[in-house]
């Protein structure tokens, strides 16, 4: 330590003191030498060259010397630094392409590296959220809520959790302020403040008080809502608030928190529930708790299924095969994404690797170029380790260079980026450069430089100082080995650029096969949107159907509709509640493994009108009533799963599994699968109900249009309004938009991927005309002769092309393998064709070798027009 | 004959136990001292004075020299004596248990 503090205080005050008395010192030695020489009888001029001959390289002994010093890294680094400049701008050119290949890489790696680093790896800005855990139920077959029963006892009779909290999610309708609107509530108990880190920027939040029974009606309002509902009104605690016809006080509004769905408004869950009664109850409770520090998820599920087999012998029913299902909040969160983001950064690190030999190869070429200049540096008296590392220092600072220019890239690749990408991707809005980022910016892009520097160092080394000085630049450097390390870049970039190209190919195929899939029905001019009828105008299921009775009947009046129809939950929606169900005469399931099936209510006529085919027996009709017999439309899937053979028509199948209670229905036909989670989905088992028998007072509307739709749209929501000005219309649209919108973050993927290929496609065509372009130079001489005797320009297009084409075909075959296991990784985001498709290979390696000759025409063509006479003369 | 590794160091603290001398001095030194043995190469000497100085051991100062040409003179500092004392003794032993080792018995 004190050594090294006088070093430094000798640095800041001696530095030029030093280097001064060495230069003196040395100047003082070889005079006394010569002194001592002519003494011994020379001549005053023969003393001085033997002195200074004697004394040996000046240069070397005063470097070495002041290097005892701790500056002297610190100035050469410097000197290094300014001659990295210097040359830079000795050639223009070679620098610009080198800065523009490093700030490619490093602006797609930082771009990617700051989704990264938003969505997987910042954690949710909760408090301790890699300790937050989402609770739910589960048997051996699928996960469902937790009933309110259940979570009580999980809370009571935990060891593993400081807190746990339960919500409840709804839409709501808020009326009372202008046009009704359709709201995202969620109700839960008081700890789910704290659990998230919630804070209230104006009145309170709820504690246990407000979540017994009984206590007043309270709503806190999320931040957000309150902005751009109640424009930041100031005032607006102790206000009341009407949802779904029912008055809440406002208490509170909470600070701004992210969330990864809208929630527009907090109320109580324990108010509502009450005294927990039967364990059975579901009601799309999910349960939220903070693990203890220490307590890994494995433990905290074995401490709760321990709960739920004492409950199960204490309590047997329903619920007694049932155990806890115990996920990480942040894994929920953006688990689906990591694997589509992970595909993209490793395809981005695959991009500058290719940059990165692009650069070796040029840098190989140029100090090749600088061999003479190299040489005469050593011969000066430049140390080995002095020459490798004034080198690496220059590749570093034109690295820099490029990665200040490709840190501009990914900023402005990011704003392109938060446009295009899905919402479906969470936190991706929160997506910036930071200090982290610009550390990993700054990473990669030294290591890129040191990576790409290397080699041509290394060969640097080796310059053969007789050789080099005497027959100059070019032959020295002409040398075999650094063609064939050129060559091997090109062909490691063509493998990387097929593995990409193949990649993206896979994708693309993908994305057309899921946008051509038949949905199972026609969506043609076809509108749909979605109501919920408030309880309180809408009490009775006579009032509910009579609404959409008459809404329907008046739309299929308008002028410009051609038909009409409704349904609980067409494609594509999704998953609108699932239940068990069993088939009578059919053994029966363990209690664990009880099938479930998608249910969806029907109005007559849907089938015809979705244009979705009836193979087997019939549609809802009028006849289907409400006390008449219970019936039911299942779809194909199900029907091949239990009748494969003989027709499902006539037998019947209940809503329940065989231990619950359900009604029986008759299956009076079976409908043509649909995708009803979008286009690039599996289907499912589904049972359809007709609605006449199973009111509820949600709906979606379709409506088939005769000409444009979106021309339809306004007159239909006047329509819905003049029957009820307190209904919204929730996510009104064409049902092809909906389609396509599921496919967004599909064609983002595809979108980025095949960018990434291209620009890997465009590295690879510089670099294949770089060498190329090298290797005609250093042949003309025998390009000339060969013409000179007879060679056709043809033939020598031929010879040069060849050249081109032996390291495509090298680097085809590596990629080709590469590509072919690396497609496993894709498994998950290809779609309609095999991931390991060979068509989509030979397509790529096709585009590839295309590619090579591409950028092997201008080389070439320069090749067959060397003009021999000139040439022979010249050389 | 090339120095061994570290021993040019004690060498030169040796040289100046007569009296304060420059570089060349101190080379000319080491070669007649050894009998024209050891060959001092000035990319060793001047790094090795230069880690003197460093560690405090010599001081350096402009100075005549005797045949009036401005020299720089290197003098032994008290730590530097010290540090002498304790390089000989060790020298001393390695070169003893060498000559032992070396030596065939009998």
């Amino acid at each position: 330590m004190r050594q090294w503090w006088s070093k430094v205080r000798a640095r800041m005050t001696g530095r030029a003191a030093i280097e001064n008395d060495l230069a003196e010192e040395v100047r003082s030695h070889v005079a006394m030498e010569t002194d001592a020489l002519v003494e011994r009888g020379m001549t005053l001029e023969d003393a001085r060259a033997a002195a200074r001959r004697q004394f040996g390289n000046t240069t070397a002994v005063t470097e070495g010397a002041r290097d005892a010093w701790a500056f002297a890294a610190f100035e050469s680094l410097l000197r290094d630094v300014r001659y990295g400049f210097r040359a830079m701008r000795r050639s223009p050119a070679f620098s610009l392409v080198v800065i523009l290949t490093f700030a490619l890489g490093v602006g797609v790696n930082t771009a990617i590296f700051s989704v990264v680093d938003a969505v997987l790896i910042k954690p949710l800005p909760y408090p301790d959220s890699e300790r937050l855990v989402l609770l739910r139920e589960a048997n051996a077959k699928s996960d469902f809520s937790v009933t309110w029963g259940n979570f009580n006892y999980w809370r009571d009779g935990n060891r593993c959790f400081e807190d746990m909290a339960a919500f409840q999610g709804f839409g709501g309708t808020l009326t009372g302020r202008g046009e009704a609107v359709t709201t995202f509530g969620r109700s839960v108990t008081a700890p789910y403040y704290t659990l998230y880190g919630m804070h209230p920027l104006l009145g309170r939040l709820l504690g246990p008080q407000d979540d017994l029974p009984g206590a007043l009606a309270l709503i806190v309002l999320s931040h957000q809502f309150w902005q751009s509902q109640f424009g930041g009104d100031l005032k607006i605690v102790g206000t009341t608030l009407t949802i779904d016809g029912k008055p809440y006080e406002v208490a509170g509004v909470a600070a701004p928190l992210w969330t990864s769905s809208r929630v527009d408004y907090y109320l109580s869950l324990g108010r509502i529930m009450g005294k927990p009664t039967t364990r059975g109850q579901h009601g799309s409770i999910g349960g939220i708790g903070r693990l203890k520090p220490g307590i890994t998820l494995a433990t905290a599920r074995t401490d709760l299924d321990a709960i739920m087999r004492h409950l199960a012998e204490i309590d047997p029913g329903p619920e007694a095969d049932h155990h806890s299902d115990a996920e990480s909040l942040t894994e929920v969160v953006v688990g689906d994404v990591r694997g589509t983001l992970l595909v993209l950064m490793g395809a981005a690190v695959l991009i500058l690797l290719i940059a990165c030999a692009n650069v070796t190869s040029l840098l190989v070429a140029r100090n090749t170029a600088r061999t003479a200049e190299l040489a005469l540096r050593k011969a000066i008296g430049a140390g080995q380790f002095r020459l490798v590392r004034q080198l690496l220092t220059e590749n570093v600072t034109v690295a820099l260079g490029g990665g200040a220019a490709g840190v501009l890239f990914a900023f402005c690749g990011l704003r392109l980026l938060a446009r295009l990408a899905p919402r479906s991707i969470p936190r991706l809005a929160e997506t910036h450069i930071d200090l982290g980022v610009l550390l990993f910016a700054c990473g990669i892009t030294v290591a890129a430089g040191v990576v790409a520097g290397v080699a041509p160092v290394l060969a640097a080394r080796r310059i053969d100082l007789n050789v080099a000085l005497k027959e100059g630049a070019r032959l020295a450097g002409a040398g075999k080995g650094r063609q064939s390390l050129r060559s091997v870049l090109v062909v490691a970039e063509v493998a990387i650029t097929l593995m990409l190209a193949f990649g993206s190919g896979l994708l693309l195929r993908s994305l057309a096969a899921a946008q051509n899939t038949d949905p199972g029905f026609d969506t043609a001019r076809l509108l749909s949107f979605t109501l919920d009828l408030p309880k309180q105008a809408y009490g009775s299921r006579e009032a509910v159907r009579q609404f959409y009775t008459e809404l329907t009947g008046d739309l299929r009046r308008m002028p410009g509709v051609a038909d009409v129809s409704a349904a609980h939950c067409p494609p594509p929606m999704g998953d609108c509640g699932d239940w068990f169900y069993s088939v009578p005469g059919r053994p029966d399931p363990p209690r664990d493994q009880v099938p479930v099936s998608l249910f969806n209510m029907a109005d007559a006529g849907y089938f015809h009108m979705m244009r979705i085919p009836i193979p087997q027996g019939r549609e809802f009709s009028d006849t289907d009533r409400a006390g008449g017999a219970k019936v039911a439309v299942i779809n194909e899937t199900l029907a091949r799963k239990w009748w494969p053979n003989e027709p499902a028509v006539g037998h019947r199948i209940k809503f329940g599994g065989p231990y619950q209670e359900g009604d029986l229905l008759e299956i009076v036909g079976v409908a043509g699968d649909v995708r009803q989670y979008g286009r690039d989905a599996e289907t499912d088992p589904e049972i359809y109900l007709p609605s006449a028998q199973n009111v509820d007072s949600s709906a979606t509307i379709l409506v088939r249009t005769a000409g444009d739709p979106l021309k339809l749209m306004p007159a239909i929501r006047a329509r819905v309004a003049a029957l009820d000005r307190n209904l919204p219309l929730q996510r009104f649209d064409t049902v092809e938009s909906a389609l396509g919108a599921g496919l967004g973050r599909r064609r983002f993927s595809t979108l980025l991927l095949t960018l990434f290929a291209g620009l890997a496609m465009l590295l690879a065509a510089v670099g294949i005309y770089g060498l190329l372009n090298y290797w005609v130079t250093s042949r003309e001489p025998e390009i000339a002769v060969r013409l000179a005797l007879g060679a056709s320009p043809a033939r020598i297009l031929r010879w040069t092309s060849l050249q081109a084409l032996r390291l495509a075909i090298a680097g085809v075959a590596i990629g080709a393998v590469g590509g072919w296991f690396a497609a496993r990784l894709l498994r998950d985001m290809v779609f309609g064709i095999p991931a390991q498709s060979p068509a989509t290979m030979a397509a790529a390696a096709g585009a590839i070798v295309a590619l090579a000759f591409v950028a092997a025409a201008v080389p070439s063509w320069r090749a067959a027009r060397v003009d021999a006479a000139h040439r022979l003369h010249q050389g | 004959m090339e120095f061994l590794q570290g021993t040019l160091e004690v060498l030169i603290l040796r040289s100046l136990q007569a009296g304060p001398n420059h570089a060349y001095g101190i080379g000319q030194f080491l070669e007649q001292q050894s009998g024209n043995e050891f060959v001092v190469d000035n990319g060793s000497l001047y790094p090795a004075l230069q880690r003197l100085l460093q560690r405090k051991w010599v001081v350096a100062q402009w100075k005549m020299s005797p045949n009036a040409r401005r020299a720089r003179y290197y003098r032994l500092t008290p730590l530097g004596r010290e540090q002498l004392v304790q390089e000989q003794s060790k020298w001393r032993r390695f070169v003893d248990a060498m000559s032992r080792v070396l030596t065939p018995e009998g």
